[in-house]
């Protein structure tokens, strides 16, 4: 009776310890994306962005494949965009036409083989008061991109921090406290990743100086970057490169 | 005689606002059609109509939508938007705080993009008015021009004549 006793005891724990490893989340540590071997501009030019002003800005850097005509970058006319339920349905200009029509369809149009996302420091107050607010647009948007182009490979920046630089300065709060603030999303980004099954490239890292502030020779205006500070997040992205299936 | 007349005619107009709320306002366009008209009054560039997912967003519910339908622009220059929720009895009641609550957080939680990238639309924010028409809660992120026409027409079909 008692070796029928254990097997039935021990039967369901096994079960129990199987089920609770199949239901654990994908862990967030693996979404970042590896130093690799540099892919240089052969890797670069496989890349799409689209994101905030910052994202938009690298058209006008010229730091891309034609320049500052450059189609790599999905935007706006107004050159920004703020991330909330509304995004995959916004008006951005699909930079191979220059037809303007809705973010899901500029994605079905390009099929970019690399689609690099950008979003957090418009609207950051509200994100921060309510997680939720951050976290589930940006899923919704990845998944527009998924259905719009399945074979399309995400990436997620990581926010870029902003510089210690008060006299071209905007916000109510202080860059330090929007900094930490910034830290907070970032610190969101891997989870939204993982539960998408996109990559995260973490190029606000060399952004950073000592203090956490945008490097100063980074910046353009406390929040924009310069010619120079693009090429480093670049620079990144070409020796981080992400896993493209065959 | 004449102070006599003054205070019945002022205590009269004490009644009219009263008098207003309650004139009776059709019930049977839907929120939709009155949404059609509205659209065409306010001459919104790039009207756009909320999608099921965004509406539950604004209105923070995982239930079944209401009759409800919101237009915006999907012109990122402009924060043009209004909504028509359409409802019932009592219900009108909960629904007025419901979109207050929408267009104060959309106000105070986005005001540092607003003001910078379009610092001209951010009055519409703020400014924006919610009106009840009977069964009709309407309302508006317009320009004071633009909103001044939407409410007029939507007054003018809802209103029995």
């Amino acid at each position: 009776m008692k070796p029928i006793v254990a097997f039935f005891k021990t039967v369901p724990t096994v079960l129990l310890l199987l089920a609770l490893l199949l239901t654990l989340p994908i862990s967030a540590d693996g979404v970042f994306t590896e130093r690799s071997e540099n892919g240089g501009t052969a890797y670069r030019n496989r890349l799409f962005f689209f994101g905030e002003s910052t994202t938009a800005h690298l058209r006008s850097r010229g730091v891309l494949e034609g320049g500052t005509s450059t189609d790599r970058v999905i935007a706006a006319r107004s050159g920004t965009m703020m991330l909330n339920r509304r995004t995959p349905s916004a008006h951005v200009v699909e930079p191979r036409s220059g037809k303007e029509m809705t973010v899901t369809e500029a994605v079905a149009a390009l099929r970019p083989e690399i689609l690099v996302l950008s979003f957090g420091l418009n609207g950051i107050v509200g994100f921060l008061s309510a997680k939720e607010s951050y976290t589930e647009p940006y899923r919704a948007l990845i998944r527009s991109v998924r259905k719009a182009s399945p074979e399309t490979v995400v990436i997620l920046q990581t926010v870029y921090p902003v510089a210690n630089d008060p006299s071209e300065w905007k916000f109510h709060q202080s860059p330090a406290e929007i900094n930490r603030g910034i830290e907070r999303l970032n610190g969101w980004l891997p989870e939204i990743a993982a539960s998408e099954g996109a990559f995260l490239a973490d190029t606000a890292s060399v952004l950073r100086d000592g203090d956490g502030f945008l490097r100063k020779d980074y910046s353009a205006d406390g929040i924009h970057l310069t010619r120079e500070g693009y090429e480093q997040v670049l620079l990144y992205l070409e020796t981080h490169m992400a896993e493209v299936p065959e | 005689m004449k102070r006599t007349a003054f205070f019945l005619l002022a205590f009269s107009l004490l009644f009219l606002p009263a008098c207003r709320a309650s004139q009776p306002y059709r019930n049977d366009l839907s929120a939709q059609r009155l949404a059609e008209i509205g659209a065409e009054a306010a001459a919104m560039e790039e009207a756009q109509a909320a999608n099921a997912e965004e509406l539950a967003d604004m209105i923070g519910t995982e239930a079944e939508l209401p009759d409800m339908v919101v237009y915006y622009s999907a012109n990122g220059n402009s924060l043009d938007e209004f909504g028509i929720w359409r409802t019932d009895g009592d219900a009108v009641k909960t629904v007025v705080p419901i979109l207050r609550s929408y267009l104060d957080k959309t106000y105070e939680n986005n005001r540092a993009y607003y003001d910078s990238y379009i610092p001209r639309e951010t009055s519409k924010l703020r400014d924006a008015e919610i009106r009840v028409y009977g069964s009709y809660v309407v309302y508006a992120v317009l320009s004071a021009e633009s909103r001044a026409r939407f409410f007029a027409a939507i007054e003018e079909n809802l209103a029995v004549n």
